[in-house]
């Protein structure tokens, strides 16, 4: 990928990119909301959708990122690609800060990020053949003979396992698991390097869950490409990610390697959303960490650690002072290890297996939810293109 | 990956077969039989309005009162009113009053609803708010209460009833435009072009109106139907044209009902009749486009 230089990068610094500098550098990116209210709806708040979150992407990585619902994962993978403008904060593609760029220079630059959708029905406009919903980018980035896009329209639907004569077919033709390959054919069609997957597999059926993640897997491995992959399901995310990070209210928890993180988590919180992940073995009963309360709001988050309402960990060491006067600092406690805990050393492997159904190293080989999603041979293939005639393509 | 395999060729051995959703909501609509038999109506309507002069049998303003509430006969198929006047010919030249009514009221209400929605959906914030609570107020109004001051002020008349009724219909169209610009602005579809690097112009062009419009086709298509209720009912209040002899449905009515009692029920019979005929055209075709438009819905 270092072979295609953008068009803009200037010689020298920019130019020498070596194998250690990330692909995507985020530094303390913010992106509030405003809260309007009141008879004339003057700003009476913000909702901190992301609140102070840094963090490199490697090339060719794929970084997970788990989360409750409303944690904020949606906005950050949004604001990294400036889809959203950050309220405060940088990002960084190959060295270079999207956040100074101007309309037109981004524009040019987003040929290099691009974004999956979760809903596989509402990211494609019902009104567009494939043909255009997939060479929009091509004519955006100026691909202005018809013939020339056709063609590549036609390889990107067969990378991503459709038929090359789809082209003339609309969105509400296809199944939703179909729809999600369109829907992937068009992030890949301006052969992107990064590309954040938001939810891109939880609106759909287990079997079809797993066809796109092997797809999604394959087209890294094929094309070298880099993911944020944002998604709730524990399961699916060590599956496919390299590194995961865990984030709360906004701000990341914990950062650390796959096996890593799922075997030897340090946050109260990583370790609770493990420990809620149902065992797979109903014999072994494990004590598990209930989540108490409900997830502070976003406009009004907590003081010091905004984990500290819900965190059980601070419980057991009897309510220590620190943890509601004092923002714990996102800290390196092993090597590429990352929490934002004061107290992460008091989480041992020990409290760790007392807690978490299937925890300790064997976690890679033996994952929770993963058995049914993956299933080893399905008795009858997933009906991914069932019956014959455009009406009969009816939801999968 | 076995898995993955096999549904990649069953994916591959699929048929092909293009069909845009315009032609898919035309199918759809085709295959409906109310909305059918809605386009049926509105045909008969829209054709008789079109060829009164043509297939009237007698003149619409030309009667004796020697011949007043004849019953229907082989001469006057309908029967004649209280004037002597051939009831079927006044209804051929009525629906012309009636169509001319709801195409203006539509179209001025669509001209002045859709640029207010327009804008109140793109450029939001203060101008959104206000421009909403103005549409509040309006419809807040019984509907027919702003129509009558609007007709009371403007002096009676075919046009002045047009355009009350378009009053009527500019903030349902603007709202209706408001709220599906703004569902649109935040699809995931209008991202993924911001993503791919598409222009805002592109991104409204392409997008945003087509998808928009849909919703305002179905509410025009209903509020012709309520033209012509409106239309009728103000005609029938005495609002209509002002010179008496020019046939118009509601008036019709008015003319009649007084004898309705006395054996002459046919008068006001007939006339009734058109207007549910034609209302009920514009209703069904207009539930009909509803669904076959909806591209979610499919068989
Ligand atoms: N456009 C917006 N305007 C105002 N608030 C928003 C907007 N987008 C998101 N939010 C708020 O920001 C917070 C984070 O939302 P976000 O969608 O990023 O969460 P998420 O982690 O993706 O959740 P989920 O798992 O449900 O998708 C939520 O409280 C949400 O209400
Ligand atoms: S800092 Fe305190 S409240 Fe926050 S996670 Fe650690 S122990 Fe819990
Ligand atoms: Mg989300």
């Amino acid at each position: 990928m270092t072979s295609e230089s953008s068009p803009i990068a200037q010689p020298g610094a920019a130019g020498a990119v070596t194998a250690t500098e990330p692909l995507v550098r985020i530094e303390g990116l913010r992106k509030y909301f405003p809260i309007f209210g009141g008879f004339l709806r003057h700003k009476i708040g913000d909702v901190r959708a992301v609140d102070g979150v840094s963090f490199d992407v490697q090339r060719g990585e794929v970084l997970g990122l788990v989360g409750e619902s409303g944690c904020g994962k949606t906005t950050l993978g949004r604001t990294v690609l400036l889809l959203e403008r950050p309220t405060e904060g940088k990002v960084f593609l190959d060295g270079r800060d999207l956040t100074a760029l101007d309309g037109g220079a981004l524009r040019k630059m987003r040929t290099k990020m691009q974004i999956i959708f979760q809903d596989p029905y509402g990211s494609l406009n019902p009104r567009m053949p494939v043909s255009d919903i997939i060479g929009e980018g091509l004519l955006a980035q100026g691909v202005r003979d018809r013939k020339t896009r056709i063609k590549r329209v036609e390889d990107a639907l067969e990378t991503v396992g459709l038929r090359r004569d789809y082209t003339r077919r609309y969105p509400h033709e296809f199944s939703g698991g179909q729809r999600q390959r369109i829907g992937i054919a068009r992030a890949l069609v301006l052969k992107p390097e990064f590309i954040v997957c938001d939810e891109a597999v939880s609106a759909l059926d287990v079997s079809i869950q797993s066809q796109i993640l092997n797809l999604l897997l394959d087209l890294r491995r094929d094309m070298g490409l880099t993911y944020l992959f944002v998604a709730h399901n524990l399961s699916v995310v060590q599956y496919v990610s390299d590194r995961v990070g865990v984030m709360y209210l906004g701000s990341m928890a914990e950062l650390a390697g796959v096996d890593e993180i799922y075997a030897h988590p340090r946050h109260p919180y990583t370790v609770a959303l493990l420990s809620a992940v149902p065992n797979p073995d109903p014999r072994v009963r494990k004590k598990r960490v209930v989540l108490e309360g409900d997830v502070p709001s976003p406009a009004n988050p907590p003081s010091g650690c905004r984990f500290h309402t819900r965190c059980w960990l601070r419980k057991r060491l009897d309510n220590p002072e620190n943890c509601v006067t004092e923002e714990p600092q996102f800290r390196e406690i092993g090597l590429g290890h990352q929490v934002a805990c004061h107290y992460a050393e008091q989480i041992t492997d020990a409290v760790v297996s007392e807690l978490v159904p299937v925890a300790g190293p064997g976690i890679g080989q033996a994952p929770g939810g993963l058995a049914d999603l993956i299933p080893p041979r399905a008795p009858s293939p997933p009906p991914v293109a069932p019956q014959s005639g455009s009406d009969a393509l009816a939801g999968v | 990956m076995a898995t993955g395999n096999v549904a990649l060729r069953q994916v591959l051995e699929e048929p092909i077969k293009g069909s845009s959703l315009w032609r898919d909501a035309a199918h759809r609509l085709v295959r409906t039989p109310s909305a059918m038999v809605g386009l049926f109506l509105i045909s008969l309507f829209v054709f008789v309005a079109v060829f009164a002069p043509f297939i009237s049998p007698y003149d619409p303003t030309a009667g004796s009162i020697v011949n007043r509430f004849e019953p229907p006969s082989i001469q006057h198929l309908l029967g004649t009113d209280l004037q002597g006047r051939d009831i079927l010919s006044r209804i051929f030249w009525g629906a012309r009053a009636s169509l001319w009514v709801s195409i203006l009221s539509v179209t001025l209400g669509l001209l002045i609803g859709l640029f207010a929605g327009a804008i109140s959906g793109f450029i939001g914030g203060w101008l959104d708010f206000w421009m909403m609570r103005i549409v509040d107020i309006m419809l807040s109004l019984p509907g027919l209460l702003l129509t009558i001051t609007i007709v009371v002020f403007l002096g009676p008349g075919l046009n002045t009833i047009a355009f009350a009724i378009a009053i009527e219909n500019v903030p349902i169209f603007a709202r209706i435009l408001r709220s599906s610009i703004l569902g649109l602005k935040e699809s995931d579809f209008t991202t993924a072009a911001r993503s791919i690097g598409a222009k805002e112009s592109r991104i409204l062009i392409n997008h945003i109106m087509p998808n928009a419009l849909t919703p305002v086709i179905v509410a025009a298509t209903l509020a012709l139907a309520t033209a012509i209720v409106d239309a009728a009912g103000l005609g029938f209040l005495g609002f209509g044209p002002q010179d008496p002899s020019t046939p118009e449905w509601g008036t019709m009515l008015t003319d009649t009902y007084r004898y309705l009692t006395s054996g002459a029920g046919f008068t006001a019979f007939f006339p009734g009749i058109a207007i549910i005929l034609s209302v009920l055209g514009f209703n069904l075709l207009g539930d009909g486009l509803r669904e076959a438009l909806d591209p979610r819905l499919k068989r």
